[in-house]
C-alpha cells in the first residue's frame, strides 16, 4: 500500500503541476493576444503615415513625396513592405524594399475599411500585414479607391513572445519546486507523531515500555488513548488470568489432600464414597468459579454501550423455557433506551445469575425494574419467595469473596455476581422486596 | 420413550446410556455431531440430551437443523460451558433446558422426566387414570391403590399410551418409542405387551383402559389428571 507520505506527495504533485500548467497556459496566451494586438496597431499606423505621405495628382494618379515615413520601405529585403492599389486591381505604388516577391495583399477595400492579415509571400515568409481602403474624394472629377497596404516580418514579436514563454516557464517551475519543498518539509513535521508512536509501538512490543507516553497532538489522542486502554485491558486480564490460576491450582489442593487422605487412611466403603462424592463437587465449584472470574472482562476502553432491556429479555426468555413448569409470571419496568457500557458476556452472566435465582425460589412473580438515578443506573431484581432473612444477608454476599474459602451450594452465583460488580464499580444490596421475596438492587456509577 | 444421546466422550456416553437403560429408556446414542444430526432428523424421539461441544456439527447447529425440520421433541443441553452466554444461545436455538457439567445422574434424570412430561403437557409426575396411578419418576403402576408389577418394556408401553392418551397410536410408532436402534423389532410383541397389560391392570375387563382400533393402532381412554 502507498504510504501516506507518498499519497500526499503524489495528489499535490499532481494538483501543482495542473495549477501551474493552466497558470501558465493562460497568461502565455494573453500576452500572445496583446502583443499581436499592439504589433497591429503599429503595422495600422504605419498605413496611416504610408497614407499621409501620398498624394492624388488632377490626373487621378498617385504621387508618394520624396522621404518615405518609415526608412525600411526604400530598402530591399529589408524586411518592412508597402503597396498601394487601385481598386481596379491596378498597383499603382511598391515599395522599394519589394523585390522580387509578391505579397497577396487584400485589395479592393471599401472606404475606411481596415483589414488587419497573417500572409505568406511568394518566398514562403510569414508576415504581418494591416491594409486599409481610402477615397480621394469630392473635389476630383475622376474619384478612385485605393488600396493602401503595409507588411512585415515578425521578428520582433516572436523574440518577444519566445522570450516572455521562457521567463514564464522559469519562474513558474522555480515557485513549483519550492512548494513541493514546502509541502514535504511539511509532511514530514505533520506525520512526526505517526512516526512517533510506530516507534513507542515497537518498543512495547520488545517490552522496553509498557504504554504509549510520548505527548500527542489532540487528532491523534483518541488513538493513543485507546491503545493505551486497550494495553492497560490487556495487562490488567493476564493479570487476572495468572491470579485465577494461581488461586485454582492453590484451592483444588485441599479438596485433593482430602481425597488422598480418606484413601490413605481407610474408613467404610460409604465414608469413603461420601468424601469423594463431597470433594467432587466442591472441586467443580470452586473450577465454575475461578473460570467465571477469568473470564469477566470489566469495562475495557472499547466497551460499547448495551441495551440493558434486550440483555434482560433474553435472559428471562431462556429462563421462561427452562423453569416453563412454574409458568413465572415476569413484570418488566425497564426503560427502553437504558443502556451500560460493559462487556455483553459479563452482563449476560450478571443478570444470569440473579435472575435465575429469583426465578428458581420465586412462588409465581419477578420483577426487574431499570432507571438511571442520580447516584447511576439502578437495577431491581424482586422475587416472591421465600427471601433472605436479613441475618444470612451478609453471609451469602461474603460467600465466595476469597478464592481459598470453601464454597458451596447456590451462593456461587452471588459470588459470581460480585466480582462482576466489582470489576464495573458497582453495588449490590439485598433486601426484603414488597413482592415477599428477595429484592437485590444493583448500582453501576455513571462512567 | 425413545432418547437420543448426542456426547462425544465416550466414557460419559456409555454412562448415560447405561443410566437411561436402567431407568426404563430406549436409548440411541451418536458421538459425533453429523451422526446426531443424522439420527435427530431420521428417528422419531421423545428426547434427546445433546452435547454442545461436538466434532464436526456443534450441538447448536443440530439443535438448529432438528428445529428447522419440525422436530418438536424436547431437548437438554449438556454443556461444560457454564457461562450464560452460551446457555442462552443453546436456549435461543431451540433447546429447552440446559445442565452443566459435571452433574448428578439423579439430577439428569429429573430433568429428563420434568421436559418429557411438559411434552406431554402434564405438570405433576404423580398421574391418576381412573382406578389406575401412574408415579413417572418411579415408574410405579398402583390399580385402586395396590401395586401393580410391570416389566420395563409393559411399563413404556403404558406410559406412552398414557401420556398420549385419546390418541390413536398406531402399532409401529409404539415399536419406535419404544425400542431403541439396535432392537430387532417384531411388531407382534406389542400386541403381546398389551394383551399382558389389559391382563395385569384390568383383570376383570370393567374398564376398556385400552381400546384397540383395528387396523389403526390402540388408545389409552382416560384423560390423566394430575395428583
Amino acid at each position: 500500500m502507498l504510504s501516506i507520505n507518498s499519497r500526499l506527495l503524489l495528489a499535490s504533485g499532481i494538483i501543482l503541476i495542473a495549477f501551474f500548467g493552466l497558470t501558465g497556459y493562460t497568461l502565455y496566451n494573453v500576452f500572445r493576444d496583446n502583443l499581436q494586438d499592439a504589433y497591429f496597431e503599429k503595422l495600422h499606423s504605419q498605413v496611416y503615415a504610408l497614407i499621409a505621405a501620398s498624394e492624388i495628382r488632377d490626373d487621378g494618379t498617385l504621387a508618394l513625396a520624396e522621404s518615405l515615413p518609415e526608412m525600411q520601405l526604400s530598402i530591399a529585403n529589408s524586411g518592412f513592405y508597402g503597396q498601394i492599389t487601385r481598386n481596379d486591381g491596378q498597383v499603382v505604388w511598391r515599395s522599394a524594399s519589394m523585390v522580387k516577391r509578391e505579397i497577396p495583399f487584400r485589395t479592393n477595400l471599401g472606404f475606411g475599411q481596415q483589414v488587419q492579415q497573417i500572409l505568406t509571400d511568394s518566398t514562403g515568409q510569414l508576415l504581418y500585414s494591416a491594409s486599409f481602403g481610402i477615397l480621394w474624394d469630392e473635389s476630383r472629377p475622376l474619384t478612385h479607391g485605393f488600396t493602401y497596404s503595409v507588411a512585415e516580418l515578425p521578428e520582433g514579436y516572436n523574440a518577444q513572445l519566445k522570450l516572455f514563454g521562457e521567463k514564464l516557464l522559469g519562474s513558474l517551475s522555480a515557485v513549483a519546486v519550492i512548494l513541493l519543498l514546502a509541502q514535504t518539509a511539511l509532511l514530514r513535521w505533520s506525520l512526526t507523531p505517526l512516526r512517533q508512536v510506530t516507534r513507542e509501538l515497537k518498543a512495547i512490543e520488545d517490552g522496553v515500555q509498557h504504554n504509549l507516553r510520548g505527548e500527542y497532538p489532540k487528532e491523534l489522542l483518541g488513538l493513543t488513548d485507546n491503545i493505551n486502554g486497550l494495553l492497560r485491558t490487556q495487562h490488567e486480564h493476564l493479570e487476572r488470568y495468572r491470579h485465577s490460576l494461581a488461586d485454582l491450582a492453590h484451592s483444588l489442593k485441599t479438596p485433593l489432600a482430602l481425597l488422598r487422605g480418606a484413601v490413605e487412611t481407610g474408613g467404610t466403603m460409604k465414608y469413603i464414597n461420601q468424601t469423594i462424592e463431597d470433594q467432587i463437587d466442591r472441586m467443580s465449584q470452586i473450577i465454575e468459579y475461578q473460570l467465571q472470574r477469568a473470564a469477566t472482562s470489566g469495562r475495557t476502553a472499547l466497551s460499547t454501550p448495551l441495551n440493558i432491556s434486550s440483555i434482560v429479555t433474553k435472559i428471562t426468555h431462556s429462563l421462561d423455557k427452562v423453569y416453563a413448569d412454574k409458568a413465572v409470571r415476569l413484570f418488566l419496568d425497564i426503560a427502553a433506551e437504558l443502556s451500560l457500557r460493559a462487556d455483553e458476556g459479563d452482563l449476560m452472566e450478571l443478570f444470569g445469575n440473579v435472575l435465575d435465582n429469583a426465578y428458581k425460589w420465586c412462588k409465581g412473580q419477578v420483577r426487574v425494574s431499570g432507571a438511571r438515578m442520580e447516584s447511576g443506573l439502578r437495577i431491581i431484581i424482586e422475587d416472591d419467595g421465600p427471601g433472605i432473612p436479613a441475618q444470612k444477608i451478609d453471609q451469602v454476599l461474603m460467600r465466595g469473596m476469597r478464592a481459598d474459602e470453601n464454597i458451596s451450594g447456590h451462593g456461587i452465583g452471588l459470588a459470581i455476581v460480585q466480582d462482576i460488580l466489582q470489576a464495573y464499580g458497582a453495588r449490590i444490596c439485598i433486601q426484603s422486596s414488597g413482592l415477599g421475596g428477595a429484592c437485590v438492587i444493583l448500582t453501576f456509577p455513571d462512567s | 420413550m425413545r432418547i437420543l444421546v448426542v456426547e462425544d466422550e465416550q466414557i460419559l456416553r456409555h454412562q448415560l446410556e447405561t443410566h437411561l437403560r436402567g431407568d426404563g429408556f430406549a436409548v440411541d446414542t451418536a458421538a459425533d455431531g453429523r451422526m446426531g444430526a443424522f439420527r435427530a432428523l431420521e428417528y422419531p424421539y421423545d428426547l434427546a440430551i445433546i452435547d454442545l461441544g461436538l466434532p464436526e456439527i456443534s450441538g447448536i447447529e443440530i439443535i438448529r437443523q432438528a428445529r428447522a425440520a419440525g422436530r418438536i421433541f424436547p431437548i437438554l443441553i449438556l454443556t461444560a460451558q457454564s457461562r450464560w452466554q452460551d446457555k442462552v444461545a443453546g436456549l435461543e436455538a431451540g433447546a429447552d433446558d440446559y445442565l452443566t457439567k459435571p452433574f448428578h445422574m439423579e439430577e439428569l434424570q429429573a430433568r429428563i422426566r420434568a421436559l418429557l412430561r411438559r411434552a406431554a403437557g402434564i405438570t405433576k409426575s404423580t398421574l391418576r387414570c381412573g382406578p389406575l396411578t401412574l408415579d413417572n419418576t418411579a415408574h410405579k403402576v398402583m390399580l385402586d391403590d395396590q401395586p401393580v408389577e410391570l416389566t420395563a418394556y409393559e411399563y413404556r408401553v403404558l406410559e406412552y399410551l398414557v401420556f398420549n392418551a385419546d390418541k390413536v397410536i398406531s402399532k409401529t410408532e409404539l415399536t419406535e418409542h419404544i425400542y431403541d436402534q439396535d432392537f430387532d423389532r417384531d411388531s407382534n410383541v406389542i400386541e403381546v405387551f398389551i394383551r399382558r397389560l389389559r391382563r395385569k391392570l384390568d383383570p376383570d375387563n370393567k374398564y376398556n383402559l385400552i381400546e384397540t382400533l383395528r387396523g389403526h393402532g390402540y388408545r389409552f381412554t382416560i384423560k390423566p389428571e394430575a395428583l
